[in-house]
């Protein structure tokens, strides 16, 4: 046997109660859920920080500064030694025999155009030497391998192709270390050949480059320049690539050409001409190694294979990461576009279909109304909540509150009023679907009213909530509810997302005919509808839209009337709004899935099933959970993309908001002038929604209990006047 | 679990909640007051089914096929009285009470943020030796 309270155990006999160590055992704490989360943010950033380096978005691209002096390089450099070797510490320049041509690529692999000149270079039976990105080589290993295969000759271009001259000396060592651990671990061998980035003949070196290539030696490695460039990066067509790679006589050289970086079909078609031609003319292709005399390439060592290795598989990840986000971006953005041109094009129908002459829900309503207010330790709101609805224009109302143990007096709150149209009837704790369902089997007429305990209706709002009953259709309405404690930022945020929730998503929802939720603080409903869905279940938390899609599936129509207006207290702290809406998310994700049924079931209850729940999945759980791509971008951005689009960006998402919430405002007759809070609800409030309902989910999968949570009242909508 | 009936019992260690808020001698507790003979007084306790028989896509058995509980033990204030809650339709959604698969969750988030680590700073003192100059070995 055990104990209820608030829907949920707390507690009871023998083998049912759980120990309390068995409790906080199960329970992480919420410290732990925190750092869990900033050990998550952790690895993305690093991700996202790998993803970035490898995109070359750490270092500017061929910026250079400084002057271009070549004072301090040696005359025999200048003077056309295209090979530079400083290993031993002394000079060694050196140049390709006569009638012979190192062909060389830089910037590659890539994944179109490298294969096409492989194939080329096959054809002809030419070695060549690829100076290679490292980043380049991380995600196209295999056709690193291909190239060592195929007997051609890697060499280092840097990981990812700065401007070295820019750099520190450990960036560049970075540089060097990095790309030939990657050839290391895809292709086996080491690379002791490199080219600078930007470089281009030898006797464009000057005092800036002179200093990169000494470091290079340094660091074990040959710079090599070229002799002829084929200028093929700037497309200039095949025949003056070819005319541009020539040699003059029978002068060796080492050519410059480009695997990648864009469209190189110029490239691939003049290395088809050029290879027989230069062949016929008694020109042998060689490595630039082999035509030095030099040994061919040693194995890598473990070190090099294990840190290539490791960067490898980061760079994969990191970029999957982001081509993941960049994908999830697109998704966010067609269905913010698609959830916005919707909401533009049938709220404003709506509005205008409901606001003409000729517009009648049939016959005006006069049946007595029910109005059930569950109440549980609302002693600082219920006496206002009670005589504004006491007190409607309506004709014939009845107030039944319903006190679901309250023990702050409440319900003697609520008979020191002494309005004679009003019950109060207390009922065993059993939380609030126990509550209406009290009220439901109590009440004295058909047509029901519910309404939450901290909500203040205005006047008519009785009387114009049920008239939509004229039509016989309908079987449940919803109200026009609006926030009532705007005084902090925190009511204004909430009451501009009402205001948008209510004057669009609503009409929206009603004109589609898949309302999923009629709101707890203000909505009618037909007894016989009601019963039909079978009352309000405590299966899920948010027994308002259970009931609701319960409805729908019971064949009733449920709709949207903007004019009955209800104010209500909106949480007013952040920890309570995010207990509130951890509630609300969680239990509309437990109503989905409990209606799951109807996407496959035949007659109305497939027809809502079928429009509404991917309509309501979509759009309140998906969008909202793949939302934090657009923070997480604008950040990326701001760092490692141009701030000036990322900027522009974020503005045009929010002035798309910013119109939006005007055509919400305007269509609910509201004042702009909350609206000033709008651009900073993108700073917490947002994070914080977002946040919410990955909380949600993550209670969700891992079949966490979810408590109700009583929400504290500060009853300063009740302790306003009432219009009218 | 599913809950099938509630006993309003004294719990264990809480004195204090096992006596009926709504005060006075233990009350009567069956069948819902049917609206239209409702009319009696204003205030007033009441006893009612906490869920309506279900009228839409997923019947709930009637009460009378439900196994009976057996009462509460008595000793507390209330303990002779008894409320009997028709079952929800449907249990607790997306509960687990056996707490499995928080555990597995829990493992396998933990394993993978792990490995991830691991990698991250394996990755980090690869690079940050190269930066340092320190010998990485061949």
């Amino acid at each position: 046997m055990a104990l209820w309270r608030g829907g949920e155990r707390i507690g009871g006999t023998g083998d049912l109660t759980p120990s309390p160590r068995e409790s906080t055992r199960r329970r992480p704490s919420a410290r732990g859920r925190w750092v869990f989360a900033a050990v998550i943010t952790f690895i993305l950033v690093n991700v996202l920080a790998v993803g970035a380096y490898a995109n070359s978005r750490f270092a500017p691209d061929h910026q250079r500064t400084g002057t271009r002096s070549s004072d301090s390089v040696p005359a025999p450099v200048r003077d056309g030694g295209t090979v530079v070797d400083l290993r031993g510490g002394t000079l060694d320049a050196r140049r390709m025999p006569a009638r012979t041509i190192a062909l060389t690529f830089d910037d590659g692999p890539d994944p179109v155009w490298t294969p096409k000149v492989l194939d080329v270079l096959s054809r002809h039976h030419a070695p060549a030497t690829f100076f290679v990105l490292g980043s380049q080589v991380s995600r196209h290993p295999d056709i690193t391998r291909r190239m060592v295969r195929e007997g051609h000759e890697l060499g280092i271009h840097t990981f990812t192709h700065p401007e070295l001259t820019n750099l520190p000396t450990w960036r560049r060592r970075l540089e060097y270390s990095q790309t030939e651990a990657v050839i290391g671990y895809t292709a086996g061998v080491r690379a002791p050949l490199a080219r600078l980035p930007y470089s281009s003949a030898v006797d464009a070196v000057d005092d800036a480059d002179w200093a990169v290539v000494r470091d290079s030696g340094r660091l074990g490695y040959v710079s090599v320049f070229e002799d002829t460039d084929s200028q093929d990066w700037a497309r200039p067509g095949p025949d003056a690539i070819v005319r541009n790679a020539t040699p003059e006589g029978d002068r060796g050289a080492i050519v410059l050409l480009h695997d990648s970086g864009g469209d190189r079909a110029q490239t691939v078609a003049a290395l088809d001409r050029f290879i027989p031609e230069m062949q016929a003319r008694g020109y042998r292709f060689t490595t630039v190694s082999q035509g030095l005399g030099w040994p061919a390439a040693t194995p890598a060592g473990t070190g090099d294979r294990i840190q290539g290795g490791l960067l490898v598989w980061a760079v994969r990840i990191a970029d999957a990461t982001t081509r993941g986000f960049w994908l999830l971006l697109i998704v966010v953005g067609l269905l913010t576009l698609a959830r916005t041109l919707l909401l533009f094009g049938y709220a404003v129908r709506h509005a205008h279909r409901r606001r003409a002459p000729t517009w009648s829900w049939g016959d005006r309503i006069t049946e007595p109304v029910t109005v059930i207010v569950p109440a549980y330790n609302e002693r600082t709101t219920i006496a206002a909540a009670v005589h504004s609805l006491a007190s409607g224009s309506h004709p014939g109302i009845e107030v039944l509150v319903v006190d679901d143990e309250s023990d702050d007096g409440t319900a003697q709150e609520v008979e020191r009023l002494g309005l004679p149209n009003v019950r109060v009837v207390q009922v065993p704790g059993g939380g609030k679907a126990a509550a209406l369902n009290a009220g439901v089997a109590l009440a004295r007429h058909d047509l029901l009213v519910m309404v939450d305990a901290d909500t203040v209706v205005e006047p008519d709002a009785l009387h114009r909530l049920v008239q939509p009953f004229g039509d016989p259709r309908v079987g449940a309405v919803a109200g026009n509810v609006k926030v009532g404690n705007r005084r902090r930022l925190i009511g204004r945020w909430q009451h501009i997302e009402y205001v948008i929730g209510f004057s669009l998503d609503r009409r929206l929802y009603d004109t589609l005919h898949c309302m999923p939720t009629i709101p707890g603080a203000l909505g009618a409903f037909r007894r016989e509808a009601v019963l039909a869905a079978g009352g309000l279940s405590r299966a899920t938390l948010a027994e308002d839209t259970d009931l609701t899609m319960g409805i729908h599936r019971a064949g009733w129509r449920v709709v949207y009337e903007e004019t009955a207006v209800a104010r209500t207290e909106a949480p007013s702290t952040l920890p309570q709004l995010w207990r509130q809406r951890y509630r609300w998310s969680y239990g509309t994700m437990q109503a989905l899935w409990r209606h799951r049924r109807a996407l496959i079931e035949r007659g109305p209850s497939g027809r809502f099933g079928r429009r509404g729940l991917p309509f309501i999945a979509l759009f309140s759980v998906l969008l909202p959970l793949l939302a934090p791509v657009v923070d997480i971008f604008a950040v990326y951005g701001l760092f490692f993309l141009d701030r000036y689009e990322t900027v522009l960006a974020w503005l045009a998402v929010l002035a798309i908001q910013v119109i939006t919430a005007i055509l919400a405002f305007r269509l609910d007759r509201e004042p702009l002038r909350p609206l000033w809070a709008l651009p900073l609800q993108q700073f917490v409030y947002r994070q914080v929604m977002y946040l919410v309902l990955v909380h949600s989910v993550v209670t969700a999968l891992s079949g966490g209990a979810l408590k109700w949570q009583k929400l504290r009242r500060t009853g300063e909508v009740a302790a306003q006047p009432t219009a009218g | 679990m599913k809950k099938r009936h509630v006993a309003r019992v004294p719990m264990p260690g809480q004195p204090g909640r096992g006596r009926s808020r709504t005060g006075g001698a233990p009350v009567a507790r069956g069948t819902a007051t049917p609206p239209s003979a409702a009319a009696g007084p204003d205030v007033g306790v009441a006893a009612v089914p906490t869920a309506l028989p279900r009228g839409g896509a997923s019947p709930r058995p009637p009460l009378s096929t439900l196994p009976a509980e057996p009462p509460g033990d008595g000793s507390g204030a209330d303990g002779a009285t008894e409320t009997l809650q028709a079952p929800d339709a449907t249990a607790e959604i997306f509960v687990d009470h056996s707490g499995r698969r928080a555990r597995t969750l829990r493992r396998v988030a933990s394993a993978l943020v792990l490995l991830a680590l691991l990698l991250i700073v394996a990755l980090w003192v690869s690079q940050g030796a190269e930066v340092l100059g320190l010998p990485v070995p061949a």
